[in-house]
């Protein structure tokens, strides 16, 4: 028996007490720890995604949704833009603009947003492949790390898109599979939560969503071939169609014959051929012909050439961030297109600013919590001491030190305060545990639950002097107290 | 081995109590009495190293145990003397023997449990040894605050009124283990109380008159 287990057995001696006192303290520490860690993984990815990019351009509206929209993934799209407005900013020969990157959204697998633009968006992220290769055809992805793990998919699977960012059946596009080629690296980016593919994909997947099944009502010099669902089809029609493929100009395109890529290309009779030894009552066959329909990617050329199209939104690298010319861009965009511009770091700095509010106002909350836990600590003391004056006397008839009394008290003070720091941060790291998945799914970012956060040093110390000053007054009257006095009642 | 010179105590309400002069020698056992507002607790309190005394001198082991500091005064209570009060009072959160051994580590800086089994064996409470104070009977405690007074096996033992609470049967018992104990220890004792009952048990004693007009 010595001081510091006397002291542990004195405050675990008032179970109840010490739930109040630890509740309390955990209270205040987990939500102050939990707000630290959220807001610097929330930067953190914030940052780590904003890629250099130097302005996003798209449809008007709010800069921080389409921002948030395009670089995040959070958020809807503000709208769409025809290419012909697009054209000037994702020409190579642009003399402000070092690279950039078109981006078409609107669809999503399973809550992960599938992203049109081209291999580019790989290097801009800083990302890398881990198995399989890029597309090279329409409806080929590459998936993020974290779709590939929470999804399941793997090379060869092949998925519907569905429109919008929600998850939802009945908006799927059920007529053409997007399948699977590659996977990416983990690059703690937001790549790491997207489907990515080719422009053409989503304009497919989009054209006939338009249009419905209507074949026949079809521009097939504009469109590739990947558009048969034969699944909802009548099969007269179906019939009809293809006679409509066989009267195509093929000489364009390449069709994307996925699984006969050693072939000739230009041989569509054998693409055909296969559709009419089909027997079609059987509708599993119609993923299978898909690749052999759909079209080769799109190069920047042949994207600029498609000026009646749209794309959502373009990210802009300047080769120089300090020309005037540049400086004053984004405002003519503003001001003088029917686009818009808005440069991510300013935009973000506002939404920091925001999101500080918030935390601003939840981390006052915490001190408040803080400065409770204090009082009840001290009146727990306080009180005890009362009852456990004569009990202290007799340590000092035994020889204690009054040195040793004020110790006893003020350790007791700042154990509690220590059990309540330490559970306060379990709760944060399990709260922030089970947040992470809703957080992630709703976000679209990985957090760590397990990251430390530096700062839980200084909350530690934080911890431990609140718990000191709290039993300050209490262990001064202990060592004060007069022996003679307190035994003599 | 205890010698009092002069002893006078004021109190800041008026009370002004004037002692007796004291010779024990060691292994002595002396007992005083005295109706309430006689001054016991106070002349108990003034031998034991609690309270200074407006004027006089008190040695014990030929130190005289006001004239030295703080510290050394709350080392010598811990190594020389020993104390029992009316109420025994516990620390409630630990067992029995747990109070001793935080007696002893307090007072000798380390603990020699086959002593603390030694002191729980003659004063019979060595099978309450891992109740909680509040589960013991009065006697039960005036045993192990008997235990206490003794465990680190000092010159001097006091006791304050250790009897009044008990009834009779547990009075004789506790005065002979406090007897025994001390009588083993070699050490001296002093007990001061109003209970007339103990009169029978010593062969010195005093008694203080009562100062209250």
């Amino acid at each position: 028996m010595n001081w510091i287990r006397l002291a542990w057995r004195n405050i675990i001696h008032q179970p109840l007490t010490l739930l109040l006192n630890v509740l309390l303290f955990a209270l205040s520490i987990g939500l102050m720890y939990f707000l630290l860690m959220l807001n610097d993984q929330l930067k953190t990815k914030f940052d780590n995604n904003l890629a250099d990019v130097d302005l996003v351009i798209g449809a008007k509206g709010s800069g921080l949704q389409m921002i948030l929209c395009s670089m995040y993934h959070v958020d809807a799209p503000t709208g769409n833009i025809p290419m012909s407005d697009a054209k000037p900013f994702l020409n190579p020969q642009h003399p402000l603009i070092k690279s950039s990157l078109p981006l078409s959204l609107g669809d999503n697998y399973k809550g992960y947003r599938i992203v049109g633009t081209e291999h580019g968006i790989v290097d801009f992220y800083k990302a890398s492949m881990a198995e399989g290769r890029l597309w090279n055809y329409s409806l080929e992805a590459v998936i993020g790390s974290s779709v590939a793990d929470k999804l399941g998919l793997g090379i060869g699977d092949r998925f519907f898109s569905s429109h919008g960012l929600e998850e939802a059946d009945d908006l799927a596009h059920d007529h053409a599979a997007i399948k699977v080629v590659g996977i990416l690296k983990p690059s703690g980016s937001v790549l790491d939560q997207l489907i990515v593919t080719d422009t053409r994909t989503v304009w497919d997947v989009h054209d006939h969503s338009a249009e419905g099944h209507d074949h026949e009502g079809h521009d097939h010099d504009d469109h590739d071939h990947a558009h048969h669902d034969h699944e909802g089809h009548d099969h007269d029609d179906h019939d009809h169609a293809h006679d409509d493929h066989e009267g195509h100009d093929h000489g364009d395109h390449d069709h994307a014959h996925d699984d006969h890529e050693g072939h000739d290309h230009g041989d569509h009779d054998h693409a055909h051929h296969d559709h009419e030894g089909h027997d079609h009552g059987d509708h599993d066959h119609a993923h299978h012909d898909h690749d052999s329909h759909a079209a080769k990617a799109l190069t920047r050329g042949e994207l600029l050439a498609e000026e009646d199209k749209e794309i959502t939104s373009m990210l802009i690298r300047y080769k120089n961030k300090t020309d005037f010319r540049t400086l004053s861009l984004a405002r003519n965009i503003n001001a003088n297109t029917n686009l818009l511009a808005a440069a991510p770091p300013i935009v973000l700095n506002m939404l920091y600013d925001r999101m500080g509010l918030g935390t601003k106002a939840l981390q006052l909350l915490a001190l408040l919590i803080a400065l409770v836990s204090a009082i009840s600590i001290f009146i727990s003391l306080f009180n005890s001491l009362r009852a456990r004056k004569y009990e202290l006397a007799l340590l000092r008839v035994n020889g204690a030190r009054p040195l040793g009394l004020f110790g006893l008290i003020s350790f007791e003070g700042v154990l509690l305060a220590f059990i309540g720091f330490v559970a306060g941060i379990i709760l944060a790291y399990v709260v922030f545990f089970f947040a992470a998945g809703s957080l992630s799914e709703r976000y679209h970012y990985n957090f760590d639950p397990f990251q430390w956060h530096p700062s839980i040093l200084w909350i530690g110390l934080g911890a431990l002097a609140i718990g000191f000053i709290a039993a300050l007054l209490p262990a001064i009257k202990a060592y004060r107290m007069d022996i003679h006095h307190t035994l003599s009642k | 081995m205890v010698r009092t010179q002069n002893i006078r105590h004021s109190y800041e309400q008026g009370l002004d109590i004037q002692f007796p002069d004291l010779d024990i020698a060691k292994g002595e056992a002396l007992l005083i009495l005295g109706e309430s507002g006689a001054g016991k607790t106070t002349l108990l309190h003034v031998l034991g190293g609690l309270l200074k005394p407006t004027e006089g001198k008190v040695n014990i082991n030929s130190t005289s145990i006001y004239d030295q500091s703080n510290a050394h005064l709350d080392r010598f209570r811990g190594d020389h003397i020993g104390m029992v009060f009316q109420q025994a009072h516990f620390i409630p959160a630990i067992k029995a023997v747990e109070n001793i051994e935080l007696a002893m580590k307090i007072g000798s800086g380390k603990i020699d449990n086959d002593f603390i089994q030694d002191l729980f064996d003659r004063l019979n409470i060595s099978h309450r040894k891992d109740a909680y104070p509040s589960q013991l009977s009065q006697g039960e405690r005036q045993r192990l605050a008997i235990a206490r007074a003794c465990v680190n096996k000092p010159h001097l033992i006091l006791a304050d009124e250790l009897t009044s609470a008990l009834d009779d049967t547990n009075c004789a018992a506790v005065i002979s283990l406090l007897k025994d104990q001390s009588a083993a220890l070699g050490n001296s004792l002093i007990i001061v109380t109003h209970d007339q009952r103990l009169k029978d048990h010593f062969e010195n004693s005093i008694t203080l008159k009562s100062w209250r007009s």
